[in-house]
């Protein structure tokens, strides 16, 4: 039996008063990519952090492709890749230095991570641009290099957070492919976004997070069903199930 | 902060900068005690800076000639004024480099309909006012008690400093734009504090030693002399000089001014770096993939690999004692060995604070599958090797004197290396990018705490020249590394 990608349970975390994730549940399936929509201070980015390690949950549990990330951690982190909202690089390293610093992290052979290091480098026509500190990149160069940094160990779980910040038509349209191409080779995505075309032209399953808890999740039929509104855009059945929960 | 100027004048803008230094300087006490008691903290920081002044100023004075007092006054406040010119030019360069070079502060200015002469002017003044944070700090508070000792005259320095400063920003923004046009805007941002600070300690060891043989020499103060002196001491030509010429300089450079910061908004920060087609190689483990970071890291921030000149400074003191005349340079290196056992903890700390402080994506390190406490003790260690080759230079010259006491010095720096490194690490947590200083996010009391554990690894070297006494302090140095290890806790770095 596959084991499932994600799965989280009664995941809980607390900053003071404030509840940002509330008995979270999910289960995501490998090969699937999946949309995590809310509103700003939903509890999005928050459950991508306790998924990559990064943030330690009050209550429940992270399993990645049936590795607890509380128990074994590195085992869970291992076929992982994060990409946050801020590009994580630093300014005073080259794309490749970048690179090879993330390679090294995930134990990547050097011969196979230099071959990857490049190729990503010229998919994204950062090549270029090796010679260059990143501190004088534009955002969406930035960004471009962090998703290269996240795809350099072949991850089999996909985070990202807001990926397609900063990118213009034509890097974003590179980008949406290749999550497809990755999810067509059996990878499992997960993003969060606020432009909800992504979310509906690329989803297989869309979850709706708000106050940090899980309100809706179905493909965009099932959606649709819900609300029980044929015609209905995702905007539409987001925008209802927000009123729905203020309500 | 309810100042009132009209909108679009030199002033207003000035009051917007103060506005955001006002804000900057009151953040940190208001998050630690809140906003209510933030004044009372300030009213205290204020006191405390007046108290080493009003010590000083309380103290008797030795009974001597008249005339040796009157030189050793004239001789200390010539060398008071020097250091405080110098230091503000230093800090009008730095300031005017780095605005130039992060734009932030020019741009909205300059695409604003102000005129040319306005943005100049408040160009040079916007600088004048940053020199003004730091370095008079520790003239004003004795300027103060010498008033309530009677002495009124002494705040004539308030209007000397202000002087002081337009000076030092003019000509700060001169170099500034001839750094730019020299090195570009990027390599300008890199190294000028670099450069300023090898200027303003060559300076400063030129001057002071020019003040010792000027004293050693019981020669005469020349007029020039004291009118230097006269500038900080409260008398009226002097400070009118200064005043004129601080005004004269900075009305007149105010279209200059205006010029280089349009000309510097139109260059383009970071040139295309040409491609170096040599192929690079990968390294495959995670160590050594973490060391290469580090350590590109320290050394791509000039600021940071000066540390590595730290242990080499301390032979300042067998050099000055050669150049004084007063005997064989050697005779003065007890001096470098009592200092050197503090400054490699220093070196340590520093170091191991910025390994962790650079690690400006920790989210990257966290995410990646390996133990935390693995890159935690690399990190150390990227810090450590550095410290521990720096040390090399004084060991050898230390050995070619005293080789026992080398040997001696060799054990100390380890052991001192490793306890800075370890109470960096266990005082270091991240610190949002808006809140990084020079320091790298370190905090004043991280600094105390960082100077005090030095000064006690200095306790314990000083053993090294035969003074026992600095033992007393071994338990110390070597029981907090100890107990800094065993409160390891498994904490949580990140916050969301």
């Amino acid at each position: 039996m596959n084991q499932p990608a994600l799965q989280l349970s009664n995941l809980t975390k607390r900053f003071g008063e404030r509840t940002a994730v509330d008995n979270l549940n999910l289960n995501i399936e490998a090969g699937c990519f999946y949309a995590l929509l809310g509103h700003n201070g939903a509890g999005k980015s928050t459950t991508l952090r306790m998924i990559a390690g990064l943030t330690r949950p009050d209550f429940g549990n992270v399993r990645i492709l049936g590795q607890d990330m509380a128990i074994h951690p590195e085992a869970a982190k291992q076929p992982l890749a994060f990409l946050p909202d801020e590009p994580l690089l630093y300014g005073k390293l080259r794309p490749l230095e970048y690179l090879e610093y993330v390679a090294g992290l995930w134990a990547i052979p050097a011969l196979q991570a230099e071959g990857r290091a490049r190729e990503l480098l010229e998919w994204t026509d950062l090549w270029k641009h090796r010679g260059e500190y990143c501190e004088g990149f534009s955002r969406g160069m930035q960004q471009k290099l962090a998703l290269c940094g996240a795809l350099i160990h072949e991850p089999k779980l996909l985070l990202l957070d807001e990926p397609l910040t900063g990118l213009d038509v034509a890097a974003a349209r590179q980008v949406k492919d290749l999550l497809q191409a990755k999810v067509r080779e059996g990878c499992t995505v997960i993003l969060t976004t606020h432009i909800l075309e992504v979310a509906e032209k690329l989803a297989e399953v869309i979850g709706v997070i708000a106050q940090g808890r899980l309100i809706a999740e179905g493909t965009l039929t099932e959606l649709r069903e819900r609300i029980g509104r044929g015609d209905a855009s995702l905007e539409d059945i987001f925008l209802h199930l927000h009123d729905e929960v203020a309500a | 902060m309810n100042l009132h100027a009209k909108p679009g004048s030199v002033a207003w803008l000035l009051k917007w900068d103060l506005i955001q230094l006002w804000n900057w300087l009151g953040t940190t006490s208001e998050r630690r005690i809140g906003k209510r008691y933030a004044w009372l903290s300030r009213l205290v920081l204020l006191l405390l800076l007046h108290m080493p002044a009003l010590l000083i100023l309380l103290l008797p004075a030795p009974e001597r000639r008249s005339d040796d007092v009157k030189l050793a006054i004239d001789i200390a406040m010539t060398f008071l004024a020097c250091m405080l010119f110098l230091s503000m030019t230093f800090m009008a360069i730095y300031t005017a480099v780095t605005a130039l070079g992060e734009r932030k502060y020019t741009e909205l200015v300059l695409t604003s309909p102000l005129p040319e002469r306005t943005l100049g002017r408040w160009f040079i003044a916007s600088n004048a006012m940053g020199t003004l944070v730091g370095f008079p700090l520790f003239v004003l508070p004795f300027v103060n008690v010498l008033v309530c000792f009677g002495k009124p005259q002494a705040l004539l320095v308030y209007l000397s400093i202000a002087g002081y400063a337009l000076t030092a920003a003019s000509i700060g923004v001169l170099v500034a734009f001839g750094l730019q046009r020299l090195l570009g805007p990027a390599r300008a941002k890199r190294y000028v504090g670099l450069i300023g600070i090898m200027l303003l300690l060559t300076s400063g060891v030129v001057i002071s030693l020019g003040m010792k043989m000027l004293k050693a020499a019981q020669l005469t103060p020349q007029p020039w002399h004291k009118f230097v002196a006269g500038t900080v001491a409260g008398e009226w030509l002097p400070t009118l000089v200064v005043v004129v010429l601080g005004l004269a300089l900075w009305l007149g450079m105010a279209r200059f001014a205006a010029r280089g910061v349009k000309v510097a908004a139109e260059t383009q920060v970071v040139a295309a770096a040409p491609v170096n087609d040599k192929p690079m190689r990968f390294e495959v483990s995670p160590v050594r993939a973490l060391l290469n970071k580090e350590w590109r890291l320290m050394l791509r921030y000039p600021m940071l690999a000066m540390n590595l000149a730290n242990p080499v400074m301390m032979l300042i003191f067998p050099l000055m004692h050669a150049l004084e005349g007063k005997g064989a340079w050697h005779e003065a290196l007890d001096m470098t060995v009592a200092f050197s056992g503090g400054m490699a903890a220093m070196t340590a700390h520093s170091l191991c604070w910025a390994a962790s402080a650079l690690d400006e994506s920790p989210a990257l390190l966290w995410s990646a599958p390996m133990q935390r406490e693995r890159w935690r003790r690399w990190q150390l260690l990227a810090g450590l090797l550095p410290t521990w080759l720096a040390m090399l230079p004084v060991l050898a010259i230390v050995a070619w004197v005293a080789p026992l006491k080398a040997v001696g010095l060799a054990v100390v720096a380890v052991a001192a290396g490793i306890g800075g490194g370890l109470l960096a690490q266990s005082f270091y947590r991240p610190v949002a990018k808006h809140e990084r200083n020079m320091q790298y996010g370190m905090r004043t009391p991280q600094v105390i705490i960082m100077m005090l554990y030095g000064a006690a690894w200095g306790g314990v070297s000083t053993a090294l020249n035969g003074f026992a006494l600095g033992l007393v302090l071994l338990p110390f140095v070597l029981g907090l590394p100890a107990w800094l290890l065993m409160r390891m806790e498994d904490r949580e770095y990140l916050y969301d």
